[in-house]
């Protein structure tokens, strides 16, 4: 088994608001091996960019972890000091932010800006040979070289989005974390880019988690997936064992709600209710009030870790697993 | 450029005229008139007052009286004074109006780098016990009642303490014995000279320290130490050249009214600065420098506040109004001979000539540091181009 790079274990955070706590992560615990691609996908809210951000200690005021560790290469980021942490920060682990159109300071040029993350990292590095670097980061993502010396508004969208993933690529990191990237554009770009970045990070040997809420885009990209619900991650596994045997209802009801080519779309079930407000979540299984399998059970007690029996590194957190006892899968 | 700055001159032009005749109708509906002091005179018999008023024109109708007068001040004709009969006005004026100059000009720098270094500092540091001292403080003096502070500052550290002059623009003592041809003007014109020959230089340093090949060391001291050098040069040859004396003697009767103008105006600044820090600190390119491992530092002060600051510029054009009140209450409690007490002393004598005169260069004043705003603006956000304003 090749060397795990990333172990989340047992992650709480919560956002201290004036309506009371927002419990945006509870318990998340994963591991990542090196070289991977992993999905992130949950609805909208449900703690996906607060587990990214988390990551490198990217946290507005309010937000306070409560518990747990986060290991990148053996080492507890957690402890480290905001000082030792700098040398992480997009040497080791980079970012592609969700909202990449105002990631880029709009009163520098573009190219400067990207320069000065390498320069920060590398001081070795003249102006002239991080332009040099930069120039070669635009020809990777496709974007002309003319434009380093643009300013972020002489940009379109899909170009900052470019421009984005070449600073996201300006240190060599190890590990990537793309929080969706190319939501903000339309789908042939979209597509595009997300090719080029997936083959990029294939050529560098990079490892990378992808967050997004198409899932349809992380089972084209990703080896490894995990589905987030109501700040938990309730399944987690290789992509392939999850479509081929989904665990979680949840994880069922999403693929199902995502049309496949033989479904039509009248075929197509939707998930009943809405996610939980998590200044007040449900105890017990935060999905129950959702769940067509819900029993007394679910709706008191927090769900063990249930593990695949056919792969061990696939998990969810349920108490009435799909495809366990009997019970038939929902999907197709 | 060209076309811009041709454009904003006619904006001038045209705002300066609603001046200039508001400024009129405003001295025609005063009551009294340069005349009426001389009703108790007895010497005065009504034909002699008759005679005066058919020579100043006030005899003719008022828009022949309106049109004289707006031909003249727009040829820069602004007549004598009748206080000060027969000086010329513009004699009067040329030599108060870099005095005030000066002074607003000095205590607003200072006031704006002051407010905004601890906008940004303090904002960096929201919520501990610096910020919000700092920011009560500021709220202090900010809403504070001038004349008030002006009256404190002068009993505090003119008189209980004696550390500056009560008040005036030199010490009288000193300039009696100045050798012959020595005016306080030539001396202020040439300490002038001085500030402008170092703000261009240090505009140059910046301009060369703006290089992105540089490191920021090379930077921080191109941008720090060529002024230094300057300033030290400057108190060189002054010293040297005997008249040091004579112009340390104008700074020293500077530096408690510009002292007094910049803890007026500070707050204003830096609760702006703070806030629009606020914002900043919030976006999604702050996150990205943070991500990016930058030093705090390097975030605050050219992520965060750079953008900050342009809304804080911004506000510079709104505080403008300041100078004309300002100057007045300064001017006066400081016994400052520049524009602003000019204007009041002409308006209570009644010298209608001085006081459109001081009134007129008021407005040009403001018109112009707004133009100056505008480019500094565009100069500094590069999303505006300056054909766009
Ligand atoms: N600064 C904050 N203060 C308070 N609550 C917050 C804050 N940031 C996020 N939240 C809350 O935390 C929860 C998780 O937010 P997060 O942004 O991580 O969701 P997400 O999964 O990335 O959603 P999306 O798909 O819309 O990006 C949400 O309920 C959100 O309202
Ligand atoms: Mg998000």
């Amino acid at each position: 088994m090749a060397e795990t790079i990333l172990e989340i274990d047992n992650l709480s955070l919560r956002y201290k608001t004036k309506k009371g706590d927002v419990k945006a992560l509870n318990r998340v615990s994963f591991q990542l091996e090196k070289g991977l691609a992993l999905g992130l996908v949950g609805e909208s809210g449900c703690g996906k960019t607060t587990l990214a951000n988390a990551i490198l200690r990217l946290l507005p005021d309010n937000a306070e972890i409560t518990g747990g560790h986060i290991y990148f290469d053996k080492e507890d980021l957690l402890l480290l000091a905001e000082q030792e942490l700098r040398e992480y920060r997009w040497k080791k682990i980079s970012m592609i932010f969700q909202a990449a159109m105002n990631a880029l300071a709009p009163v520098y040029r573009v190219g400067d800006q990207i320069i000065e993350a390498i320069q920060n990292h590398a001081p070795e590095f003249t102006y002239s040979a991080a332009k040099e670097r930069v120039q070669r980061l635009f020809e990777l993502v496709g974007l002309d070289c003319s434009r380093i010396d643009h300013y972020p508004h002489q940009y379109s969208g899909g170009m900052k989005q470019r421009a984005i993933i070449a600073m996201a690529l300006a240190c060599d990191p190890d590990l990537i974390i793309a929080d969706e990237p190319t939501t903000a554009l339309d789908v042939i770009v979209q597509d595009r880019i997300l090719k080029r970045l997936n083959r990029v990070r294939e050529e560098l040997g990079m490892t990378m988690i992808y967050i997004s809420h198409d899932i349809a885009v992380i089972a084209e990209l990703s080896k490894v997936m995990g589905v987030m619900y109501a700040g938990e991650l309730v399944e987690f596994g290789s992509t392939l064992s999850l479509f081929k045997q989904a665990i979680h209802p949840y994880t069922a009801g999403l693929m199902n709600s995502f049309p496949s080519i033989k479904g039509a779309k009248n075929q197509l079930s939707i998930i009943p209710g809405e996610p939980p407000n998590l200044l007040n979540p449900p105890a017990g299984c935060k999905f129950h009030p959702r769940c067509q399998y819900v029993t007394a059970q679910c709706r008191q007690v927090r769900p063990p870790l249930y593990r695949s029996p056919t792969e061990q590194q696939h998990f969810a957190l349920c108490w009435h697993p799909l495809g366990a006892n009997g019970k038939e899968n929902d999907h197709e | 450029m060209g076309a811009f700055l041709l454009k904003r001159t006619l904006h001038i032009f045209l705002i300066l005229f609603l001046f200039v005749s508001l400024t009129y109708l405003l001295f025609q509906v005063t009551p009294g008139s340069v005349v009426d002091k001389f009703l108790g005179n007895p010497k005065m018999t009504p034909e002699i007052i008759a005679k005066i008023r058919a020579q100043f024109g006030l005899d003719d109708p008022w828009y022949v009286q309106y049109f004289r007068y707006l031909k003249n001040v727009f040829t820069g004709q602004l007549g004598i004074s009748y206080s000060q009969y027969p000086t010329p006005v513009w004699d009067i004026l040329k030599d108060r109006i870099p005095r005030t100059l000066v002074l607003f000009l000095s205590s607003r720098v200072i006031s704006f780098y002051l407010g905004f270094i601890l906008g940004k500092i303090i904002a960096w540091k929201r919520g501990s016990l610096i910020d919000t001292s700092t920011t009560a403080v500021g709220i202090t003096f900010w809403t504070m009642y001038y004349p008030l502070l002006a009256i404190v500052n002068i009993w505090l550290f003119g008189f209980l303490l004696g550390w500056f002059p009560i008040n005036g623009f030199t010490n009288p003592l000193l300039w009696l014995n100045a050798p012959e041809g020595l005016t306080v003007n030539l001396i202020f014109a040439y300490m002038i000279l001085t500030g402008f020959i170092f703000l261009i230089l240090w505009m140059i340093a910046w301009l060369i320290a703006k290089k992105p090949e540089l490191s920021g060391k090379t930077k921080k001291r191109i941008i720090y130490i060529s002024p230094l050098m300057v300033v030290i040069i400057a108190v060189l040859v002054w010293g040297f050249s005997g008249y040091g004396k004579y112009a340390w003697d104008i700074i020293y009767h500077m530096i408690l009214p510009i002292f007094t103008l910049a803890l007026i105006s500070f707050g204003g600044t830096m609760l702006l600065t703070r806030d629009s820090m606020m914002e900043t600190i919030q976006e999604d390119y702050v996150m990205a420098a943070r991500a990016k491992g930058l030093p705090p530092k390097l975030i605050r002060d050219k992520y965060a506040a750079r953008t900050a600051l342009l809304p804080v510029v911004t506000s510079l054009t709104l505080s403008l109004g300041f100078v004309l009140s300002g100057g007045v209450i300064t001017e006066s409690l400081f016994s400052w001979p520049g524009l602003g007490r000019t204007l009041l002393d002409a308006a209570l004598m009644q010298d209608v000539p001085l006081a459109i005169g001081a009134f007129a260069f008021t407005g040009v004043f403001v018109l112009i540091a707004h133009l100056v705003v505008d480019i500094l603006y565009a100069v500094l956000d590069p999303r505006i181009s300056i054909e766009t304003i």
